[in-house]
């Protein structure tokens, strides 16, 4: 049995801090028994000794002494009743002669009472005694003793420490139960936790934990199975990365490949025949460049290792730039772009060439996408006073369970049509970084079948001085 | 937890319950059942205040949360 486990180190832990209260609690409790026992019988012997001493004083006669004496022997209690030189008058049960230390008697004779434990030599039986002197007229006449045998009080003391201890054993049973449970539920969550990351980490990634709770530990549950969907998706993807990757590579390469041979071997009837296939091998070539630079790129950011050249620039100018360079292909596919740029506009504090990179992006992905309709580019302030890029189509839109995975890296929302399309997959991913490494977010939202909207916000960073 | 677990756990409550009746019986010197099974019946009650204070603590918990939400 492995005792190396949370359920054991919780439950000893619970169990001895148990003891850390009840070991105190009943030496405590044995202390208040034994005291209030003690004291019970001290008082009583006391009252007695002060009430024969009295009838002794106010008589000071030899018959109320022997009466005394008798009234004693009836009773519990030992009784002896002392003179002047501390020898014994009466007697009732003491069947030794009990030597009184000098100090007692010097208080007797100064009037104090006295409590004091004797021993019987011969049994060795220890007594509770009270003396109580004999005074009269300011002059001593001897005193009176009242003896209560210890060992009764010991006896019942026994009993109730025995009694204790069983009430104390049986507290220790009950926490033991109650602990035995208690530490295996509390435990339970998180030995359950551990098994599922471990088959998580060997690679079932399917293992989910049921979160038992809303408190840290529903929480801890739910960030494990986060992380196994994380990382499902991140193998998914890694998958399709190199599946993509060898597709995209493999295409082109087979292309310029084929086409080459032909042109090697001659095998081409015209000219213009010719001319086709070089433009091919050219075309191939630029895409394959295309997607090795996008690459490049991508995971230099992913580095750190781009660097930005700040500055401030005029967000309105950079996206007319933009949009200039793609009419010709929007025009080309029927597509109308509008534009809302204002005159007089903040600067905002960026890097020019990374916030062309973004429109262009986000333009060429928009006329990619969209067959027909418009193209809606739009540069505004908001109410927070930041600035914000607003790219819009009438494309065919993305499904809503695909946005959050649009800006990961080769996430294409259908496959094989964005392919066609001639989209690496890489653009948007490029777009999200850089826009995160200037300081600005990314937004996007869209409805199947009627368009995609981007939002790029930036913090203004100039005035339009 | 496994059935076995169960039963050790609640043998062990019994058995500790049995040995605190014992211990607030014996004194009594009962000649019957009764005070027994009285003094048993007192134990659970006393056992059974804190587990109530909990449940009581666990809902008022759980309400607050549910209002919160």
């Amino acid at each position: 049995m492995n005792v190396n486990r949370i359920a054991i180190k919780l439950g000893v832990t619970i169990i001895l801090l148990f003891l850390l209260v009840l070991l105190p609690l009943g030496f405590v409790i044995n202390q208040i028994f034994s005291g209030f026992y003690y004291n019970q019988v001290q008082n009583h012997i006391n009252q007695l000794a002060s009430r024969y001493a009295g009838a002794i004083t106010a008589s000071r006669s030899t018959m109320t002494v022997n009466m005394i004496e008798m009234m004693s022997s009836f009773s519990d209690v030992k009784m002896m009743v002392l003179d002047a030189q501390m020898n014994i008058m009466a007697n009732s049960g003491v069947s030794w002669t009990p030597q009184i230390p000098v100090n007692d008697i010097s208080r007797l004779e100064t009037g104090d009472a006295i409590q004091t434990e004797m021993v019987d030599p011969t049994s060795g039986e220890r007594f509770l005694a009270a003396g109580q002197p004999i005074l009269a007229d300011k002059s001593f006449y001897g005193a009176v003793y009242v003896l209560s045998s210890v060992n009764g009080i010991d006896q019942s003391l026994k009993k109730v420490q025995q009694l204790l201890m069983l009430s104390g054993v049986g507290a220790f049973f009950i926490a033991l139960g109650f602990t035995f449970v208690l530490s295996r539920k509390l435990s339970e969550p998180l030995v359950l936790m551990e098994k599922a990351t471990r088959r998580i980490a060997k690679g079932d990634l399917d293992a989910r934990v049921h979160p038992p709770s809303n408190d840290e530990i529903g929480s801890l549950a739910t960030a494990i199975n986060d992380l196994a969907v994380d990382l499902q998706r991140y193998r998914d993807t890694r998958r399709e990365f190199f599946a993509n990757i060898s597709h995209d590579l493999r295409t082109p390469m087979t292309n310029v490949e084929g086409y080459a041979r032909v042109l090697k071997e001659g095998l081409y009837e015209t000219e213009e025949e010719k001319g086709k296939y070089l433009d091919i091998i050219h075309q191939e070539s630029i895409r394959v460049t295309r997607l090795l630079h996008d690459l490049f790129e991508l995971s230099k950011m992913e580095e750190g290792k781009i660097s930005l050249e700040m500055e401030w620039i005029d967000l309105t100018e950079v996206m007319a730039h933009m949009i200039q360079k793609v009419e010709p292909k929007a025009k080309g596919k029927g597509l109308d772009i509008s534009v809302d740029l204002p005159d007089q506009f903040p600067f905002v504090y960026a890097d020019g060439l990374r916030m062309e990179q973004i429109f262009m992006n986000l333009l060429e992905n928009a006329i990619r996408y969209t067959e027909s309709g418009t193209i809606k580019v739009q540069i505004r302030r908001t109410e927070q006073g930041k600035v914000l890029t607003i790219v819009e189509d009438t494309g065919i839109g993305i499904p809503d369970k695909e946005l959050p995975h649009v800006f990961e890296r080769f996430y294409r929302v259908e496959k094989s049509r964005s392919r066609e399309h001639g989209g690496t997959g890489l653009g948007l991913a490029i777009v999200k970084q850089l826009v995160d490494m200037q300081g600005g977010a990314i937004e996007v939202t869209s409805v199947i079948g009627k368009g995609t909207r981007f939002e790029i916000t930036f913090p203004v960073g100039g005035d339009t001085s | 937890m496994k059935l076995v677990e169960w039963l050790i756990a609640i043998s062990l409550v019994i058995i500790g319950v049995s040995c605190l009746t014992m211990s607030a019986t014996s004194m009594m010197n009962p000649a019957s059942m009764q005070p027994y099974l009285y003094n048993l019946f007192r134990i659970c009650v006393w056992i059974g205040i804190p587990i109530l204070i909990a449940l009581v603590i666990y809902w008022i918990i759980k309400r607050k949360r549910g209002d919160s939400e």
